[in-house]
């Protein structure tokens, strides 16, 4: 579960970055309903940003629906293994 | 992005596409925020590119761009070619004072038929470099049109690192964040370049970045230099030296050596490119790198934010850029081998237009130095001038002479009235106003042609007359030129109905001479200390020869 943590941790630094935002008034639930810059254009501003930050490569199909911290970590975590 | 030069002033860039090309503005507007320019952005829906450009209502001619971007994908280009060169001659009249750049077509996919694809009547690939020759006789007839070579990224970084499949089936993006930052760093040099921002000049150490070796302890005939072998990458590092002085980048020296062996280096090795006639100041002595360099910049009368220095050594760079944050220091890779590519991948010297000033530029800085001599040897300056034997020729714009007056108004800092910046296409349209007056005076005496050296712009549709803009190439300043341009300038605001002349000095930085040039001129200053009027200019100096045309 530490791998977890760790990849949440960094997905919080990298969605800040992006979104140009302050890292603790990130909401406690990322997504593009709580971030307001987090339109179709952001999203893929930030799809981008993850593949560069933990080296991995989303399908065209899985880029959509990587909405929300959970989906984006757990999709991490897959794809790391 | 490393850009250390003065900003560019407000610049309102356009950008239509048949793709989504936002990350590529974001990227590129970061860049050149990073660098001190202030850009304002505007970005057409992917697609409406026709009628964005085409319709009276549109909101790009609403946005008054000084320069529009046209980013077509290559397929489209390639099977609309005809319908393309026609929309971008419509855009080039309808946007006249607009500069328009056009991405030449690159084609991103893979074909299947790879083999057949040259062998083939139906090349794509083929058709696809007919159009970027079409393209490119297209936009020379163009003045304010110039391509943007995208092919030239595509086949330097490759398709495969370029495209992203995802991202043009997602978001209609189609390059890769890769492409983007290419695509983007290209965008943000074309528009520097543009604004004039280029440099002026290129300060190059001699041991181990002419040549390999140290002079002082290696000897002339032990220095790797030649034209073959290992040695050959400094011969083709100073072929692409020399080739840069063509397009009017200006060059020096800057070295730690004794003089005399190494000038008889420089004219005398077989294999030297880049001999003494080449450069227009040196610098070869034992002092601090940093005091020569300034030196240069006085002697050659450039800012110190026009010149990039090149030298192997990382101590001497760094003593550099902390002495003189303005001068440009990149880092020289440490295998010469990679010298030559190094060089043509700096942007600081890149420019659309070669004017003929640009091409002469090397030769006419020699021959100062022989006026310098001139002047030194003479009894008085009177007497020196008079044997300069000094031509002055007044005419007004024109198609020839458009470049050079902009790229004056770009870079003249000192002796500059109201440091106005204009663009080609804004000085044609200056011109092409029948209220507007704009001058450019060409220069000559007996030991050379020195070209368009000052400019005038005259406003007649105020009373009194303004004078918008004087200016004059410090390379030519006092020896009675100046006086000669104003006298000239109200001769023909004479014809126009005009005696009185208004101007207002716009103080910066470096143009202090400009006020002491009025003063001592005719010009009377009113209660605001910046505001002159001229009721009587001074005579032509008499060892000067005026011709003007008829205005």
């Amino acid at each position: 579960m530490k791998n977890s943590d760790d990849i949440q941790k960094r997905l919080r630094k990298t969605i800040a970055a992006v979104f140009e935002l302050e890292e603790q008034h990130l909401p406690e639930d990322p997504s593009p309903q709580t971030i307001e810059r987090w339109d179709s254009l952001g999203h893929l501003q930030l799809i981008i940003a993850i593949e560069q930050e933990f080296n991995v490569h989303f399908t065209m199909e899985k880029i959509p629906k990587l909405t929300s911290l959970e989906l984006i970590t757990s999709e991490v975590l897959h794809a790391t293994r | 992005m490393n850009v250390s030069s003065p900003h560019l002033p407000a610049v309102k860039v356009a950008v239509v596409s048949s793709y989504t090309v936002d990350l590529i503005v974001r990227d590129a507007a970061q860049q050149l925020k990073n660098s001190g320019s202030e850009v304002e952005w505007f970005v057409t829906p992917f697609g409406q590119y026709r009628q964005e450009i085409l319709s009276n209502e549109s909101a790009l001619l609403k946005f008054q761009p000084n320069v529009i971007l046209i980013a077509l994908h290559g397929p489209e280009l390639v099977e609309n070619s005809l319908e393309i060169s026609d929309l971008l001659m419509a855009a080039s009249s309808r946007f006249a004072t607009s500069t328009i750049l056009v991405h030449n077509c690159a084609l991103l996919l893979p074909l299947p038929m790879k083999f057949l694809e040259w062998n083939s009547d139906r090349s794509v690939r083929r058709a696809a470099a007919e159009v970027n020759v079409a393209l490119s006789q297209l936009v020379s007839k163009l003045p304010n049109v110039h391509l943007l070579d995208l092919e030239e990224l595509v086949s330097r970084y490759g398709a495969e690192k370029m495209y992203d499949a995802r991202l043009y089936y997602l978001a209609k993006m189609q390059f890769s964040p890769f492409g983007t930052q290419a695509i983007a760093t290209q965008l943000a040099w074309a528009l520097l370049a543009i604004g004039g921002r280029r440099k002026k000049c290129l300060i190059l150490d001699l041991d181990n970045t002419l040549w390999g070796g140290i002079l002082g302890e290696d000897g002339v005939e032990h220095l790797r230099l030649s034209s073959d072998g290992e040695g050959k990458a400094f011969h083709d590092f100073q072929r692409h030296i020399l080739a840069l002085t063509t397009t009017g980048t200006i060059l020096a020296i800057c070295s730690k050596n004794d003089e005399t062996p190494a000038l008889q280096a420089m004219d005398s090795h077989p294999d030297m490119i880049l001999r003494k006639e080449h450069f227009a100041a040196i610098r070869i002595n034992w002092l601090d790198k940093s005091q020569n360099i300034r030196s240069i910049a006085e002697e050659l009368n450039i800012g110190l934010d026009a010149l990039v220095f090149l030298d192997d050594s990382p101590q001497e760079r760094e003593l550099v850029r902390i002495e003189l944050p303005a001068v440009t220091v990149p880092d020289l890779p440490n295998d010469p081998s990679a010298y030559p590519a190094f060089l043509a991948s700096l942007p600081y010297f890149e420019t659309f237009s070669v004017t003929e000033e640009d091409a002469s530029r090397r030769v006419m800085y020699a021959q100062e130095r022989q006026r310098k001599e001139i002047q030194e040897g003479a009894k008085s300056v009177e007497e020196a001038l008079m044997s300069l034997q000094i031509k002055v020729l007044v005419q007004s714009a024109s198609a020839f002479t458009i470049p050079r007056i902009a790229q004056l108004t770009q870079k003249t800092n000192q002796f500059n009235l109201s440091t106005k910046r204009y663009t080609e296409a804004e000085i044609r349209a200056l011109s092409s106003d029948p209220h507007c007056i704009v001058l450019c005076v060409s220069a000559s005496d007996r030991l050379g042609d020195s070209g368009i050296v000052g400019v005038a712009i005259l406003k007649t549709d105020t009373s009194p007359a303004t004078i918008d803009t004087l200016l004059m190439s410090c390379r030519v300043l006092g020896r009675g030129i100046e006086q000669a341009l104003v006298s000239v300038m109200q001769t023909i605001a004479q014809r126009h109905g005009t005696t009185t002349l208004a101007a207002e000095y716009v103080p910066t930085k470096k143009n202090g001479m400009v006020k002491k040039f009025l003063t001592e001129n005719g010009f009377v200053s009113l209660n605001d200390q910046n505001k002159f009027v001229l009721e009587k200019s001074g005579e032509v100096p008499r060892w000067i020869k005026v011709q003007y045309e008829e205005f």
